[in-house]
């Protein structure tokens, strides 16, 4: 498959193989509002939960979605300001994993059974579907896709390298490859990606485990934004020709993939993930597991990491940026690590560079072959008006003129914004990242899209209180009309 | 280093808020940020940034910009020093005026123009002449669009327009013969005019004449022509430099070289006594350094990438046309300044086509 766009910086702070497994704490913290949802407890305050059960849900349509409890122990519930549940502190008594629920066999299951368990098992949040551009509908009937995609390529630096988690789970991922097909349309496919390195040692992997049906292996350029949901299905269009307009794709990452496998074929719910904590700020650059609810603090002072960092939750494109109070959520799979420095560089636009890495092939570790070693809070140069160079629609994996939304945007022309496809932008941070004028251009088309969405409803609002009016004086007529006859 | 640090931190608080210095903070802040890295911090997703600045970006084309200049040096001798200061300080001031009055950064594009600018003008040029373009192009090519990035025209070419048309006949009579090194012989060589150097033809006024220069000359320099355009080797040197290091778009230099071989190639095998052969139109006078230097300037030219094809190749076959219909010798500089009015157009159509692309697919999908 071949992507438009996109590019991958070398830069210093690659986690290594190695996985160091994080105790469980005494207090486990899960917080309600994630990925965008907000959950409710499903239990009582002061409750006695089991590992496994359904502490918090959600409603979704065909159903609910669900958060497991991590481990067992006693909840207590965190509000706000306005009394509301934001989050749950659980007090762990028990630190085994939780307990198998209901188990299943590849192709015997029925399709509603599984999604049932999925959800319960707080893994349907983590399927994306090209029907809403989030997690599918619940229920079978509002849609089954016509392909799936098992993502393995996971670019931006640094997320949860694909190899590593293989190594220690590559039975649950064979299980969770072979239940996939029953979630499929008829006809249906699925799809697993790998770079072109990978693609063989993968090939032989899912050969040798006898599955369903064999996924179709899809070789991917190793460029970020390709692991992106929306430009992973675009390629895949553009790869298979017989992909109908109407068709539903789903994508799911590897460590999803993981989770299901141990969901359906061991009954265990989503209680843990596989962090890759990196960056140039990463004194041990590594990979942990942490049980969800551990505080990340623990996990910096795992991997030796003191206090004078940034710590960004993603990667290095999209992250942002987190405090110490925070704790590992079912979503997470990459901390990176920026060092904070003020230290000021004597002239430093004419260094030859052998620890900084570009874009554009002007520094001296083009020929050393060097990462980028000096990336850090810094702006790395000063604000200035837009050149025009053309690096940001070089890098734009979805086609975009970035350079041009940001004139338009700078003369307020929010209607020429709109009909320019900022909607395509999938705030992916790489015209920001390479912009030599270091424009926030993915600040300023988030805003853009706020104030046109605002404007939207605005209006959308106005029309039907006009059409409401417009009714209810009609109406009003009508009656006189019929009270003089 | 300690010591520049010292004297900027001392000196910072009189151009800092309340200080007495406080409306020359551009000035303070250009020198500050000259020899220290800027200190600001990211303030929004991405933290962590690429190297590359604009500094950087300007600094390559200045390196780039070496060979051309070194080559006018050899040839042209130490006066080529003088027109670089005289363009650099003139061009400067109205810089500094202007940011100072807008309370605004001095900006790197001023050192690129400011040293673009002397290498197209004729070696025997008055320097009063050279400080009279270089403050319009500036004043009037850059800075009253409100400065880099902002401009339509790329100023060095505005300021050698003004010269072209406000002093015709200094400006066609200004070559000089190369000196070929013997520079350092000549001392009182500095302040030397037109009046005190030999005169001689540029290529394209000899090809009216239809005598041509040959190509080893061409791509040599030994021959009359502007400061920095006369050695083929050595722009070619540095804009294979700036095309390698992504500066310079090769879009723009690959549809304007392709276009102005063609351009010249058909029109020359159709009247050979009009249009020149297309090798020579290649290498002669200004093409090769404007279509390096000038038209790959991203400010002046479009901002799409697909209208910086449209754009190198409106400027080639301009040039052609230009100098071989019309009464001037050399048509570069008309021809990359009609490119700069023609590339908010070119955008504008390739903005067009890429809405009508988004409409399709959203319709796919």
């Amino acid at each position: 498959m071949k992507m438009t766009g996109g590019y991958l910086p070398k830069i210093a702070g690659q986690p290594s193989g190695k996985v160091r497994t994080v105790d469980v704490p005494a207090r486990l913290v899960i917080a309600l509002h994630q990925d965008g949802l907000v959950f409710h407890p499903a239990v009582p305050d002061g409750a006695r939960v089991q590992a496994g059960q359904i502490i918090a849900d959600q409603e979704h349509p065909g159903g609910k979605l669900a958060l497991p409890a991590p481990a067992g122990g006693t909840l207590k519930f965190e509000e706000d300001a306005k009394g509301l549940p934001v989050r749950l502190i659980l007090t762990v008594s028990d630190h085994t994993p939780p307990q198998p629920a209901k188990r299943f066999t590849p192709g015997k299951a029925k399709p509603d059974e599984l999604r049932k368990a999925l959800a319960a098992g707080g893994i349907w949040q983590r399927l994306w579907s090209s029907s809403n551009g989030g997690p599918p509908p619940l229920d079978p009937a509002d849609g089954t896709p016509g392909r799936i995609v098992v993502n393995t390529v996971l670019s931006e630096p640094f997320r949860t390298d694909s190899a590593t988690l293989l190594q220690e789970n590559r039975e649950a991922f064979l299980a969770g490859l072979a239940f996939l097909p029953s979630l499929l349309a008829d006809g249906g496919r699925l799809h697993l990606t790998a770079t072109k390195a990978q693609a063989d040692a993968l090939g032989k992997m899912v050969a040798s485990a006898s599955l369903p049906q064999a996924p179709v292996i899809e070789t991917v350029p190793l460029r970020y934004p390709i692991e992106h949901p929306q430009v992973l299905c675009d390629a895949l269009r553009r790869a298979c020709g017989d992909i109908q307009p109407g068709d539903i794709l789903w994508v799911l990452d590897s460590q999803t993939v993981v989770a299901i496998g141990t969901c359906l074929q061991d009954g265990i719910a989503l209680h843990s993930r596989l962090l890759a904590i990196g960056g140039p700020g990463a004194t041990q650059p590594m990979h942990v597991r942490a049980r969800i609810g551990t505080p990340l603090n623990s996990l910096l002072d795992a991997t030796g990491t003191d206090g004078s960092r940034l710590v960004l939750r993603g990667g290095l494109f999209r992250g942002e940026p987190v405090s110490d109070s925070c704790t590992v959520e079912a979503h997470d799979d990459a901390l990176f690590l920026l060092p904070r420095t003020d230290a000021r560089e004597f002239l430093g636009f004419v260094s030859p560079g052998f620890d900084r890495r570009s874009i554009l092939p002007c520094f001296a570790s083009e020929l050393t072959g060097a990462a980028d070693r000096h990336v850090s809070v810094s702006l790395r140069g000063e604000r200035r008006p837009c050149i025009a160079c053309g690096l940001c629609e070089s890098v734009c994996p979805v086609d975009l003129m970035p350079q041009v939304l940001h004139r338009y945007l700078y003369s307020d022309a929010i209607d020429n914004v709109e009909a320019t496809g900022i909607d395509r932008c999938i705030d992916c941070g790489l015209c920001t990242y390479v912009c030599p004028s270091k424009i926030d251009l993915t600040h300023q088309f988030k805003t853009a899209r706020e104030r046109i969405r605002a404007e939207h409803a605005e209006a959308a609002a106005t029309e039907a209180a006009h059409r409401h009016r417009e009714e209810a004086r009609q109406k009003e007529r009508a009656k006189q009309k019929d009270a003089k006859r | 280093m300690k010591l520049i640090k010292n004297i900027l931190e001392s000196c910072r608080p009189l151009f800092e808020p309340g200080g007495r210095l406080r409306p020359l903070w551009p000035i303070f802040e250009a020198a500050d940020n000259f020899f220290f890295s800027h200190r600001e911090q990211t303030r929004h997703a991405p933290y962590g940034r690429d190297p590359i600045d604009v500094k950087r970006y300007m600094s390559l084309v200045i390196v780039a910009l070496m060979p051309a200049f070194l080559a006018a040096l050899y040839f042209f001798g130490p006066r080529v020093l003088l027109l670089v200061l005289v363009s650099y300080v003139a061009g400067g001031i109205v810089e500094v005026a202007f940011s100072v009055v807008r309370k605004e950064e001095i900006n790197e594009g001023f050192l690129v123009t400011g040293f673009i600018f002397p290498l197209v003008l004729p070696p025997g040029l008055p320097l009063w002449m050279v400080a009279a373009g270089s403050i319009f192009g500036v004043l009037v090519g850059k800075e009253i669009f409100g400065g880099t990035g902002r401009n339509l025209f790329n100023a060095a070419l505005v300021g050698r327009c003004f010269l072209a048309f406000a002093y015709p006949a200094r400006m066609t009579s200004a070559w000089v013969a190369p000196r070929l090194g013997h520079w350092l012989e000549m001392p009182g060589s500095l302040a030397a005019t037109a009046a005190d150097a030999t005169t001689m033809a540029t290529p394209l006024g000899l090809a009216k004449s239809g005598e041509l220069t040959s190509h080893w000359n061409l791509l040599v320099g030994n021959i009359g022509g502007c400061v920095g355009e006369t050695s083929g080797f050595a722009i070619l040197a540095g804009g294979l430099l700036l095309v390698a290091v992504g500066v310079a778009n090769w879009r723009t230099i690959t549809g304007g070289i392709v276009a102005l071989l063609a351009t010249a190639g058909i029109l020359h095998a159709a009247m050979p006594d009009a249009v020149s052969p297309p090798l020579f139109q290649l290498l002669a006078g200004g093409w090769l350094f404007g279509i390096m230097f000038m038209a790959t300037d991203p400010v002046s030219g479009p901002v799409t990438l697909a209208g910086k094809w449209t754009y190198g190749i409106l400027i080639g076959v301009l040039t052609v046309l230009i100098r071989s219909f019309s009464g001037f010798v050399e048509g570069t500089m008309f021809a990359i300044l009609f490119g700069n009015i023609c590339a908010p157009l070119i955008d504008e159509a390739v903005i067009r086509l890429k809405r009508r692309r988004y409409a399709r697919q959203r319709r796919v999908a």
